[in-house]
């Protein structure tokens, strides 16, 4: 259900590119949209707190997420890539990396990727997991603002589950991240800055048991970026 | 003599039919008139040579050569050595006619004898007289291109050279020297970077002052032909057409701002208090952990922030445009240029022939 509310908006969302499209010059050349290859590399940092149901006990941590991201797309394809690691008190360490295949342009884009989950404590656990979603980014004008919105599901087995594929596939754990930032890119710079809100829900099955958790909190980023404007 | 007289009305006669046919189909007839007038001279019959001699200076086609020959044997016939038959005056007077334009003549060998040439040598002494030459045909290119006319005199004087339309008598030109017996005067055929000239045809007038207060003066007059055609000029542009320019940004974001404001902020909201684990940490469950406080925070921020970036738009440049508008800047620079460029060389290339007649009147 919730999933669906977040598709839903990112397709209202770019629906709105036609508000944005530029205005058709009386003769040619063609006037292009924001949609011009980009280069993006830059760090994130996720403030925020880790809320776990382990065995029916709840409980709570803040925490931070530290990470890089990657992004390199052209007008109609381009490619993601991410690795984070975050510490809340004295929970497990987080630590998970994963590679997008983004298609279509930046204004409605779906994309499919593969990662890796771990969680690092008494008894390390990894998850491989795939996922697919969709994002939508929007100039505002040419202010160099940009608003940003992905919702991705995950599906995820864990590494070395015993009882092989099948026991893999039915004891998937699933999970959901959504984003909703802005990206401003500073005049005449290559540098941007990033302010969002990052939400992480993921319920680890291992063997019979589930752990449910949520991570999420403010997150804060910069970087350089070329092109995309 | 009713023999010569005769011949001459025959000749006269030949004289008129000729002048009727073209210029090129001309045979010499006037030559011939000349020379009735000599041999009448020579058979000594004085009054014969000199009313033949008369009637070529009557005559419009007579050239310059043919009519100081003429003079010369008016003066001949004034002054043969029959002492009963010297008019010296009526000779006197004659040659300073002829010296006055033609002061460097020599009187042909077959009317020469020493007191003619005596008399010769008194009228050069005491005339003013001045001597017109010049290239017939002359080209004057660009601004700086020029014809010249040389002039000549047995004394100092000043020279000076009107030029004007026969057509309207519009004076073209008006050129000096001084202080010279020997000069040209040279005038440029274009005024201001525009012909002085139209194609037609114009009379040359040279006027020689003798210095001093009973000085003389001697005016001599030329036909002059000029080939000049029109200069045109490419014009050149002055403004660019503003309609054809295309706009550089795109219109402001302004309102538009509200929508996207409102789906990303609405998204960090509902991230933040809408989105939970399983089990336990569901939304329906009593022990879920419920809305993370700085999500609100967040979701307002990024609302105010893209609200604030629409209406604080001026538009996102239209890179094409821009390039286009700049290549059509130079390209209108460019015109105006080429237009330049080519009116100059229209300038400097344009040329003046002038052809004149120097056959001195």
């Amino acid at each position: 259900m919730q999933a669906r509310f977040m598709c839903g908006a990112l397709v209202a969302l770019a629906g709105s590119l036609a508000a944005q499209a530029p205005v058709a010059p009386t003769v040619a050349p063609k006037v292009k949209g924001p949609s011009k290859a980009e280069f993006r590399v830059g760090g994130i940092m996720v403030q925020g707190e880790r809320n776990y149901d382990f065995l029916g006990s709840i409980g709570t941590a803040t925490g931070t997420i530290k990470g890089v991201e990657v992004l390199l797309r052209g007008s109609g394809a381009g490619l993601y890539v991410r690795s984070m690691s975050g510490e809340f008190g004295t929970q497990p360490i987080v630590v998970s990396a994963d590679a997008r295949l983004l298609l279509g342009r930046p204004g409605f884009t779906i994309f499919a990727g593969v990662g890796r989950r771990g969680l690092k404590g008494l008894k390390d656990k990894v998850y491989d997991m795939v996922q697919g979603g969709v994002s939508s980014t929007l100039s505002i004008g040419g202010t160099g603002l940009r608003t940003h919105i992905s919702g991705n599901i995950i599906l995820a087995t864990e590494k070395d589950e015993p009882g092989g594929v099948a026991a893999s596939v039915k004891n998937a754990s699933k999970g959901i991240e959504g984003e909703a930032a802005i990206f401003y890119r500073l005049p005449k710079t290559p540098f941007f800055l990033n302010l969002g809100y990052r939400t992480e829900v993921f319920n680890a099955v291992s063997g019979n048991n589930d752990a449910p958790e949520e991570v999420r909190g403010l997150r804060l980023g910069a970087g350089l970026q070329f092109g995309g404007r | 003599m009713r023999l010569a007289g005769a011949r001459l009305a025959i000749l006269l006669t030949v004289c008129l039919f000729n002048f009727a046919r073209p210029l090129g189909a001309q045979g010499n007839p006037i030559d011939d008139v000349i020379r009735l007038a000599i041999d009448a001279w020579n058979d000594l019959k004085y009054p014969t040579a000199d009313s033949i001699a008369r009637r070529v200076l009557t005559m419009q086609s007579a050239t310059a050569a043919q009519r100081s020959l003429a003079q010369m044997v008016m003066a001949a016939a004034a002054y043969p050595e029959e002492k009963a038959d010297q008019k010296p005056a009526v000779a006197l007077a004659t040659l300073k006619q002829l010296l006055r334009v033609n002061y460097d003549a020599k009187m042909p060998p077959e009317l020469s004898w020493a007191g003619l040439d005596s008399l010769m040598e008194v009228a050069r002494r005491t005339t003013f007289g001045m001597q017109v030459t010049g290239d017939a045909a002359q080209t004057a290119i660009g601004v700086d291109g020029s014809a010249k006319i040389h002039v000549k005199s047995n004394k100092q004087g000043f020279f000076r050279l009107i030029i004007t339309a026969k057509a309207g008598n519009a004076v073209a030109v008006v050129d000096s020297i001084t202080g010279t017996a020997d000069g040209d005067i040279s005038f440029k055929t274009m005024r201001d970077e525009k012909p002085i000239f139209a194609t037609g045809d114009y009379n040359v007038l040279i006027t020689a002052f003798e210095p001093g207060a009973r000085g003389d003066t001697v005016t001599t007059q030329l036909a002059l032909r000029v080939e000049a055609p029109a200069l045109t000029f490419l014009t050149v542009p002055t403004t660019m057409d503003s309609t054809k320019m295309l706009k550089e940004r795109t219109g402001k974001y302004g309102a538009k701002a509200l929508l996207p404001a409102l789906l990303t902020g609405g998204a960090a909201f509902f991230l933040s208090s809408q989105l939970h684990g399983g089990g336990g940490l569901a939304a329906s469950e009593p022990t879920s952990i419920g809305a993370h406080s700085v999500g609100a925070g967040v979701a307002g921020g990024i609302v105010v922030a893209t609200l604030l970036a629409g209406f604080a738009d001026k538009g996102r440049v239209i890179t094409a445009n821009v390039a286009a508008n700049k290549a059509a800047g130079e390209a209108f620079q460019k015109s105006i240029v080429d237009a330049t460029t080519e009116n100059r060389r229209r300038i400097t290339e344009y040329r003046t022939v002038l052809n004149f007649d120097l056959g001195v009147r």
